[in-house]
């Protein structure tokens, strides 16, 4: 019985994942321009999944994904020339965070698309344990 | 009694679906995981999951577990070292979640033929 409610958390897991990603899309999206007190440009925030692959665990195919963590992009600024920015270093360039629209926005769409894909498995799971319980009748 | 012998005979089949339910649903969980590969349950249907014994001191592997989990090797890789093709996911877990609604009809339908003769045909 409880492995009926396992299936529920791998599902869960999957889509807490996706969400996690939305967030740090949504922060690096918010903060296109925007820069640290110290001065320094914002880095873009990038997820870390990981599968939770134990040997029992997969012989019951029960394999969830966990965010191991959100670490700081290391991909160089952006930089823009522009001498009038009271930002802008001596020659003129100004740095801007390494967050890329497009990137995002590409992005987003494919946690969408997974998150989906999450959601109308956890239904299937609900469907398959509901036609269980319909035996009790 | 051969009469209460008729849903054991699914089970094994019911079993599976749902295992299997469980690695798709698993390899949907880690569609974006670096480095997942894709698995897949095997399952022996001519000996209804059972392995055959040559000798009759064997022990009989009795066990529900008949299943193995494996790892499908693709040869097409995304960047990020994950083969898990997420429309080909979806097509598996539908696809499975007939057949685990056929086994499931067998079931019920010789559960029901019981009922009918325990009501005495009422």
């Amino acid at each position: 019985m409880m492995e009926l409610f396992r299936t529920f958390d791998i599902s869960a897991s999957g889509m807490r994942a996706q969400r996690i990603r939305m967030n740090t899309l949504a922060s690096n999206l918010a903060n296109f321009e925007s820069y640290r007190v110290t001065g320094e440009p914002f880095r873009k925030l990038e997820p870390i999944f990981e599968a939770v692959e134990t040997p029992e665990g997969v012989q019951k195919g029960y394999v969830p994904v966990r965010v191991r963590e959100i670490r700081e992009s290391e991909e160089p600024f952006r930089l823009v020339f522009d001498p009038t920015n009271p930002r802008a270093d001596g020659e003129g360039f100004v740095r801007y965070p390494n967050v890329e629209l497009v990137k995002e926005m590409a992005d987003m769409i494919s946690a969408m698309r997974s998150y989906e894909a999450n959601l109308n498995a956890f239904r299937t799971t609900r469907e398959l344990a509901q036609r269980t319980l319909e035996l009790w009748r | 009694m051969e009469l209460f012998k008729g849903a054991d005979k699914v089970m094994p089949y019911l079993n599976y679906a749902w295992k299997r339910h469980r690695v798709i649903v698993s390899n949907l969980a880690n569609a974006d995981t670096p480095n997942y590969r894709t698995k897949e349950v095997a399952f022996n249907l001519e000996e209804g999951g059972q392995l055959k014994t040559t000798h009759p001191k064997h022990f009989k592997p009795t066990s529900s577990e008949n299943f193995r989990v494996f790892e499908v090797r693709k040869r097409l890789l995304g960047n990020d070292l994950n083969d898990v093709s997420l429309e080909e996911e979806m097509a598996k877990l539908n696809q499975n979640r007939i057949a685990y609604e056929v086994y499931m009809r067998f079931a019920t339908g010789s559960l029901q033929k019981l009922n009918n003769v325990i009501r005495e045909g009422r």
